[in-house]
């Protein structure tokens, strides 16, 4: 199982009949913020791939949000997502799976950040951003 | 020469029905899956709360 993308967005849905992604403001990775701390949710999509033996088998999908020291922020959360082999699959290609929907942040100052996406516990992708301060 | 009609792609993808839609909370570290037909209450749930928040979406790659 590996991560081919990991982005936040103004919008990120799977569509259900197609199983295509769709995405606008797709790669935003700064947020500007009148006040800290805050806590806001944002739009992500993370597209997986999977090989064929990995079908059918649970997987653990870890964010971890870090802030400027890439010490943790908040509390790590999971969830488990069990990949299939779908009806377009091509023998001896890897299969894909998309996990979608928002993601509360908080940020108690500013500078760089992260989302880390770890898979059974290992690391596989990071989604820097940046909090700036603005007069908004 | 003859035109023939050329049947439109059917946009599909080998990630039907694999795929969640969850809502992630780092204040709590729950994690709530969002049902079928959902989605877009969701988004649209987001985007007023970053309109509340006053929140600006920008990228590096900005000119």
């Amino acid at each position: 199982m590996r991560i081919q993308a990991a982005l936040l967005a103004r919008f990120a849905e799977t569509d259900p009949e197609s199983g295509l992604l769709n995405l606008v403001g797709g790669g935003l990775d700064v947020f500007g913020l009148n006040e800290l701390p805050a806590q806001f949710p944002v739009a992500f999509a993370v597209l997986l791939r999977f090989a064929e033996s990995e079908a059918d088998r649970t997987f653990d999908l870890t964010f971890v949000l870090r802030g400027p020291t890439l010490e943790p922020v908040g509390e790590p959360t999971s969830f488990e997502i069990t990949p299939r082999l779908g009806e377009y699959h091509a023998e001896g290609w890897e299969g894909t799976f998309t996990a979608t929907g928002a993601l509360r942040l908080i940020t108690e100052s500013v500078g760089t950040h992260s989302v880390s996406v770890q898979i059974d516990g290992i690391e596989a992708g990071v989604i820097p951003f940046q909090v700036l301060l603005t007069e908004t | 020469m003859t035109e023939r009609p050329v049947e439109a792609p059917r946009e599909l993808s080998t990630a039907r029905e694999n795929h969640v839609t969850v809502l992630v909370d780092f204040a709590t570290g729950q994690v709530r899956s969002i049902s079928a037909g959902q989605e877009r209450e969701m988004a649209e749930a987001t985007r007023r709360a970053q309109q509340d928040s006053r929140v600006r979406l920008l990228s590096t790659a900005a000119a």
